[in-house]
């Protein structure tokens, strides 16, 4: 037998084709579909087969995963896979040599900068660690995170989010259209939560106006200052996303 | 490179909202991907119409994501229908429709459709989420077993009998756009 059968550009015609459910009867909603081609659906979760059943939602399934995959690859290590939108298709970065100097010099600035902007501030604030015991209320405004991301990647990056080392009873507000209900807020070192350092779970309520927000306490005392990343998972569906975090 | 920038604006000349507008950015790199030959200043002309027309109903549209991907790509299948429809003018024009893409064959057609019917009848719904993550690359059988929940040994057998089904209705299908060779099932003559 052929050890590659599948013609592939065949078979997604055939997928694409042979499936049409143009008034979307029993469909997946967008943020699951898309959840889905960013693997961050359960294993056991059985909706997962009907992309391949219609072909509308295929469409959507097939582009969620190449724009994601099309992420990683040009980004590397952007901070989260719900990152802005490419609206061309990314160019192959060609770099010559006399950019390789420059951007050494770039990082070795860079870095000094952070130092010294890291001594001076943290001699001016060395309450936070000391007061890591007693619980601090923190605010996370998420509620325009996500919905500005056709304007420029390069220029609105997501939102930073950063939290003390201490017991925080931390109020989020959700991005704009987040659904109420119950939601789990982790505090990760990955992107696929799977090394965990906290983790919370609140219900999500209408506050003012149109924005939603859920409170959840996180205990970060034994969090080291670094780079992690702030989860919210809804659920409802385990739709997850990922915001970049400072725990300073 | 630089980025291909759309207008969107309303009627009255403002910027369509941030959700209009990223989804309407956001089809238009899709229908980019899904019709790489098409002029993209053509697909960025309908992608900003989408968006005038979605800004002025934005509050009855329930998902502008699907809203928008599916009004841009019914825009390029009108063109494509109407281009198609057009009385065939030989040169610049009919050479433009086949380097659109554009394919007159009826035959072809037919023998797409039919293949397509077999394979619809042979693969159930678990082989073609199979199909759909091999399409991916996702070829590992521990990729598959995670995905659907199964051992490793049960994904791979679950794999090949994927491959081997669709490999016997392709290799027993008229080859697409080979008008030539004629598939077996048409000429098979009983008794």
């Amino acid at each position: 037998m052929n050890p590659d059968p599948l013609n592939q550009d065949l078979m997604k015609d055939f997928l694409l084709e042979t499936f049409p459910n143009p008034e979307r009867k029993g469909c997946l909603d967008d943020k699951t579909i898309q959840a889905l081609a960013e693997d961050r659906l359960p294993a056991d979760d059985s909706t997962r087969l009907h992309v391949g059943s219609c072909s509308e939602c295929y469409a959507e399934y097939r582009h969620y995963r190449l724009d994601w995959e099309e992420l990683k690859v040009g980004a590397g290590t952007r901070s989260s896979a719900r990152g802005p939108i490419a609206v061309a298709p990314r160019a192959k970065k060609t770099w010559r040599f006399g950019a390789v100097p420059v951007a050494a010099s770039l990082i070795v600035m860079l870095s000094g900068g952070y130092i010294a902007f890291r001594y001076f501030h943290s001699a001016g604030v060395p309450s936070l660690q000391v007061a890591s015991a007693q619980p601090v209320n923190a605010t996370v405004d998420l509620f325009n995170s996500g919905t500005l991301r056709g304007a420029d990647d390069e220029a609105t990056p997501l939102q930073e989010v950063s939290l003390p080392a201490a017991i925080v009873h931390l109020s989020v507000v959700l991005p704009r259209f987040s659904e109420v209900g119950g939601y789990r807020v982790n505090v990760s070192t990955d992107k696929t939560g799977s090394q965990l350092v906290a983790s919370g779970t609140g219900n999500a309520v209408e506050g003012n106006g149109e924005k939603v927000s859920v409170n959840v306490t996180l205990d970060l005392r034994a969090a080291k200052p670094g780079a992690y990343f702030l989860g919210t998972v809804r659920g409802t569906d385990n739709g997850t996303y990922y915001y970049p975090l400072k725990i300073n | 490179m630089t980025r291909a920038q759309l207008h969107l604006v309303d009627t009255s000349g403002r910027a369509v909202c941030s959700e209009v507008e990223t989804a309407v950015e956001r089809s238009f790199h899709w229908v980019l991907r899904d019709f790489p030959k098409l002029d993209s200043a053509m697909i960025a002309n309908w992608a900003e119409e989408v968006a005038l027309s979605m800004q002025a109903r934005v509050t009855t549209i329930v998902s502008p994501q699907r809203y928008a991907y599916a009004a841009l790509k019914g825009k390029v299948h009108d063109w494509m229908r109407s281009a198609q429809a057009k009385e065939d003018v030989a040169g610049l024009g009919r050479d433009l429709e086949r380097i659109g893409g554009l394919n007159g064959s009826f035959e072809g057609a037919v023998d797409r459709k039919i293949l397509f019917e077999q394979l619809k009848a042979t693969l159930n719904e678990r082989d073609r989420y199979i199909l759909v993550l091999l399409l991916q690359d996702n070829t590992s059988p521990a990729t598959v077993a995670k995905a659907l929940g199964t051992s490793y040994p049960a994904a791979a057998k679950a794999i090949q009998r994927v491959k081997e089904r669709i490999a016997s209705k392709l290799n027993g299908a008229r080859k697409v756009g080979d008008p030539g060779q004629g598939s077996p099932q048409f000429c098979e003559t009983k008794g």
